[in-house]
Formats: C-alpha cells, structure tokens, sequence
C-alpha cells in the first residue's frame, strides 16, 4: 500500500506497525518523533499502531538550531 | 544573593544561551556548550533523511541543559504552534522559541504572527521565548499574550553584524518588565557584553560560536564577556559627563 | 490585579530605617541612571536626595524639554455641584459643614461655559461633590452634552463610578479622569474620610477602571499633607507607572495638590514646605519622564512661576472654586482657598514672557473635529 512518508510516496506492506517502518529504514528509535495525519503518536504505541493506506507520516528528529 | 535569571520554572546562573546549528561536528558544538556553562541551548526540529539515518546531537548536549526547541520552519502562527506542540510531545521540555519567518530575504520574523502564536502556547502552559524585530507595542502585546521573556534581534540571523537595534532594545529593556534577551546578529564576544552592560537579562549566540575558526574557545570568549557584561552592569556604570551648557541655578529661589 | 497588590509588596518594608541609611553616593547613582528603579526612586526621595535638589532639577529640566519642549497645557476646573454627603476633613464641602448648597442648572452650566471660554480655554476639568442623588451621572452626561459646544477636552473629578459608568461618560465626550486617592497609606485614609469614601479600594481602582472603560488621560495624586510624604509621593508614583504600564494608550499624569485653608480651619499633621514639594516633583519628574504633572492655583504665582522649569506640563488658569462662580463671582463657599487669582491672560503672558509656550488645547475629540470640517 501507499503512504506519504516525509512528504514522498513510498509503498509500505499492508498493516504496518510504526515500529515495523522505522525498522525497516534502519532508523533508532530512541531519537525520533513520529507524527501520523498530524498527530504526534507516543512512542509506547509503536509496536501496535498500524499504519493504513494514505497516511501521512512523519520522522522527524531533533537537530541543531539557533 | 546569587543574581539568577528566573524564566518560567528556571533559575539560571549562565545568561549565555547557546544555538546548537551550524557546528561542523556534534562533538564540537558539544564541547563549545560545556565549555561555556550555558543551560539553555536551543534545538530545531526537522525531518528525518530517510536515506541517510544520522546520530542525533541530543546525545551530545551536556546533562542538565534546557532544551529551548525553536519553531525554524514555521511561516505562520499555526505552523508554529503544531512545531511547538511535537517538540514538546517528543519530551523537549515546555520551553519553546517562536520563530516566525515568512522573510526569506532577510530572515526577519513575523511580529503579528508570533504575537497569535505566542497567546496560545502560552495559554497550553508552555515556557514561550518569542524571537522577535524590537518594537515596543509588540513587546507590550508579547507581554500580555503570556511570553516568559522577549528576545529582540540585533542584527537579521547570521548576519554577526552587532547591535544595530540597539537603540529598540535599550527602550524594550527600560519598558518591558521581562527578561530581555538578545538573540541574533551578535558577532563578537565585545557585542554580547554591550547587550548585557545596557541590562539585557541574556544573550543568544549561535552563528559567531559555531562558524569561528575555534569554536569551543569562543564559546568560552563569550561566556567570560557575557559575565562580564552582567557583572558591569550590576555594578552600575560611571556616570558619563553630560557637557550640558552651563545653566543657571534652577532651585535658587528656595530658602 | 490591582494597584493595591504593588501597594502589599511593600508591606513591612523598613521605610524609614531605607531612607535613613541612603548615602550621597546612593543619590549621585541613582541620578547618573537613564532609567530609574523603584529604590532609585525612593532614594531620591530620602533626606539625602534632599541636598541634591539642584542636580535633581537639571536633570529634570532637561528631560522635561527632551519629552515635552517648551509647552504648557493650560486647564481650568468648573465645579458643577457642592452637594457632598462624604465628610473629609480637610474639604470644605464636608457634609457636617453648614452653607446652602448648590448645583448648577444646564442653563447655568451654559453660562459658565461661555465665561470661560471667552478667556480662551478649551481644556476643562469638572468637579462635583459626592451625591449620587444631586449629582448622578446622568446629569454629568447633559452637562457633558453642554460643555461639548465650547471645550475641546473635558475631564472630570468627581466621585469614584464603576466601569460602565466611566464608558457612559467616555461615550458622551469625557476624555480624562483626575482621581486622587488623597492618601495611600489605608490607616490613615480611614481616619480622615467618612461616608461612601470611606470604601479605600473602590477609590483606588477608580482609575484603573476608567482606564478599561477608555479614558484618554488619567491623573492620580495624593494630598500633601496628611500622611509622611516621602512614602506617599513613593506610592503615587507607583500608581502612575503601574497604570502606564498596563493601559499603554492612556497619557498618565500626576498632580501635587498641597493642603490649602478650608471651611473648618484643618491643620496638616504633616505639612509639606517648599523645599520638600520640589523635591517631590522632581523625583516624579525622574522616575516618570513622559509623565504629565499638574499644578493647580492651590501654590502662590511666585512658586508655581519658579518651579515651571522642573518638569510641570500642565497649570490650571484663572480658576474659580466655587460653584457658579465665573460667571457670578458673588463670595460663595469655595472648596480651598486659591493661592494664584492670576486671569488666563496674565498666565499667557507669564508663559510667553518666560519663553514657553501656552497650550489650550492637547487634542481634539474626532466628532467635534469632524463637525468643524463639517461646517466649511
């Protein structure tokens, strides 16, 4: 299925779990924010929110800033 | 009495804010932020390079520092309130600075758009440090939407062109009663303590530390002339000589 | 919020063991400073800043002409009604005190109007005694109403209203509001004052009030006199600087009425002399730079002439304290004796002769503006 991820069109298996996705792009959990149609999702939901055809998500991380 | 800068549920003793960007390396804007004692550093919040997975500067950040999390990015007050809302879910704390720039030509923030965003987070219970150009009317509505303190620009972002407000900010510290903090446009450690001589509460220096050919010196340099700054400051200036024209006795007629 | 919480941070506050320990040194510090704290506005008014009262009016001189130029605002009072059921001591309209009453009719209110306006003043400020029911506010809007044909700026001194009331009157053409408090200190507020004004906080957030209900001008002050005027003076600043930061819009002003001979012959405990109210309007003019600070007729022609250049900004002119009494000056009861009977052209020419220049009018209201372009 399809999903916007950081704002790009990327297929996804079906009824991926946010831990599952940010496995798969080898991304540390400990460091990211993950917000899913614009609703940031706690990190203890991971495991078992699934991600459904359309969703916008986004990592996002915290960097250096002034 | 310890002189500490009371912001939200914070007492400070380092005035000295740190920008974490810019830096060519974690480790050093690590060291830069150790080295001078600072206890506010500010953090950006931005995508992931899903192809290119990086370390995160937080594990870089010295223990005990305070996450001030900007809102970089935002163009309009909603943006700036969804930034600040996801900062502070991702566990960065309450602190967050507003920073609403629709200007890409100068970077000058959005004063009517940071005074929206700063009456709602303020009202969500967050610790709001609005970035702002220094105009007194719009420092007394920051004051009223709830801001904890204001921080006036010197100079446009990354310009390290100095104090060029001065004159606004002399005025926003005689007549705001928050903590003003410059943040912007300081180049040179000697800027930074002009800021804090006139009784500016802090300064915010990212670009001069970061881009100096030592950046963990300069972060010391700064940190030495912000307390310097703050100490002439508390120790009240000599008065200057006014060369006023010699006036006749204004009180001759009392007995 | 109210003014009174500032007034509670000082509660326990060693006044006098911080006056006495003040220094020349203290003084000179807090003179150098381009913007005063609250301590350094107290310093100046301790027994040390009271050697400094020359360097104190340099400064003050010179920050005066910075913010305001060589101008004085020129008012005249209009006292409508002395029916008083209040009974302040040193008032001459104490309800205990034994006079025929009166209140002017609109007619009256017309003549008035035009004597004074024929001497070229436009700037007025109404005063009522307390009497809800000789003087409701319904009557001060028709006299409002009349006034309005011959004045640019009318303010009002009168009784403490509530917020709706202050918008009523906002609304019907009042642009200023005088309030005193006559004194901060509430123990000595409650021995002095009897009647409705005996309620201390509903007088002292008057202004506050009418600033909400969007007044233009605001002035505050406390009766020389009645209590140590070092903490007073202290207080009404405070007040002033309190109301111009919260209500940026409003102009914020401070008088300095000294007690004057009354029906009743009231003795000040504390009288304030010369040296002292000079002291006081300087320390006002240093803490409040963009302040207005009023004079009245209260000093003698020589004082008020003298101290011009120490920071006032504005001076009532041929003044009468009566009711009734500028188009009939027939010896009724004034509310204090007058020290300067001086016309409002010997005050012009005063002004001029000593290189300011007389202000009759600071703003005008839009509507009567807009009836003016009206009329070409």
């Amino acid at each position: 299925m399809k999903v916007l991820l950081n704002g790009r069109e990327e297929d996804v298996p079906t009824s991926v779990t946010i831990e599952q996705l940010l496995n798969s792009k080898k991304i540390t959990p400990g460091a990211v924010i993950v917000v899913v149609n614009s609703e940031v999702v706690k990190r203890e939901l991971w495991p078992d929110f699934v991600i459904k055809e359309q969703d916008q998500v986004e990592v996002i991380r915290i960097v250096g800033g002034g | 009495m310890a002189d500490e800068l009371i912001i939200g549920d914070k007492a400070l003793t380092s005035r000295l804010f740190i920008g974490t960007g810019k830096f060519a390396s974690h480790e050093l804007m690590g060291q830069a932020v150790s080295q001078s004692g600072a206890q506010v550093v500010t953090v950006a919040l931005r995508r992931v390079d899903l192809d290119r997975p990086q370390e995160s500067e937080l594990n870089y950040i010295p223990a005990g520092c305070v996450l001030m999390p900007n809102t970089s990015g935002a163009r309009t007050a909603e943006e700036a309130v969804k930034i600040a809302r996801i900062a502070r879910a991702a566990g960065c704390g309450n602190w967050v600075k507003i920073e609403v720039v629709t200007d890409q030509r100068y970077l000058l923030p959005d004063n009517y758009e940071t005074v929206k965003a700063t009456e709602i987070l303020a009202r969500e219970g967050f610790v709001v440090l609005p970035y702002m150009n220094p105009d007194l009317m719009v420092a007394k509505r920051l004051k009223e939407a709830g801001a904890a303190a204001i921080m006036p620009l010197g100079a446009p972002i990354g310009s390290n062109r100095g104090l060029k407000t001065r004159e606004m900010i002399r005025i926003l510290i005689e007549e705001i009663d928050l903590p003003i903090i410059v943040d912007a446009g300081i180049g040179k450690p000697s800027e930074a303590m002009e800021a804090m001589e006139m009784g500016a509460a802090a300064v915010l220096v990212n670009t001069a530390i970061a881009t100096a050919r030592d950046p963990v010196a300069m972060a010391r340099a700064f940190s030495m002339a912000v307390e310097a700054g703050r100490m002439a400051y508390l120790a009240g200036l000599a008065p200057t000589r006014e060369f006023a024209e010699a006036s006749s006795p204004l009180t001759g007629f009392l007995v | 919020m109210s003014f009174y919480d500032v007034y509670k941070q000082y509660e326990g506050f060693d006044f006098e063991g911080f006056f006495q320990s003040r220094t020349p040194d203290d003084v000179r510090k807090a003179l150098a400073k381009e913007h005063l704290e609250a301590t350094d506005y107290l310093t100046l008014l301790s027994p040390a800043a009271g050697n400094f009262l020359e360097e104190m009016a340099q400064k003050a001189h010179r920050i005066t002409l910075r913010n305001f130029g060589r101008v004085i605002f020129l008012f005249t009072p209009l006292y409508l009604s002395d029916y008083c059921v209040n009974q302040c001591a040193y008032c001459s309209f104490n309800a205990r005190n034994k006079f025929t009453r009166t209140k002017l009719t609109l007619e009256q209110v017309e003549e008035e109007a035009r004597a004074i306006a024929q001497t070229g003043m436009k700037d007025i400020l109404i005063l009522t005694g307390e009497s809800r029911q000789h003087n409701p506010v319904s009557y001060l809007k028709d006299c409002v109403g009349v006034l309005k044909k011959y004045f640019g700026c009318i303010s009002i001194e009168i009784y403490p209203l509530e917020e709706e009331e202050y918008r009523e009157l906002v609304a019907s053409g009042v642009d200023g509001l005088t309030m005193f408090q006559e004194v901060y200190d509430p123990g000595v507020y409650a021995r002095y004052h009897n009647g409705p004004k005996k309620n201390y906080h509903y007088r002292l957030d008057a202004p506050e009030r009418s600033c909400r209900a969007g007044m233009r001008t605001v002035g505050v002050g406390a009766l020389l006199g009645l209590a140590d005027w070092r903490k007073e003076a202290f207080f009404t600043g405070l007040h002033a600087d309190y109301l111009q930061q919260k209500f940026w819009d409003v102009q914020v002003s401070i008088s300095l009425p000294r007690l004057r001979p009354s029906i009743g012959g009231f003795q000040p405990g504390y009288p304030v002399d010369d040296r002292s109210f000079v002291q006081i309007l300087l320390a006002h003019r240093l803490f409040l730079p963009r302040a207005g600070i009023t004079i009245s007729t209260r000093e003698s022609p020589e004082f008020r002439d003298n101290i011009l250049p120490l920071g006032v900004t504005k001076i009532s002119a041929g003044s009468s304290v009566t009711v009734g009494g500028y188009a009939r000056p027939d010896g009724r009861a004034p509310q204090f004796e007058i020290s300067d009977p001086r016309s409002v052209a010997e005050i012009k020419q005063m002004l001029i002769q000593k290189g300011y220049q007389p202000v009759f009018e600071d703003w005008q209201q839009w509507d009567s503006l807009e009836q003016q372009l009206c009329n070409f």
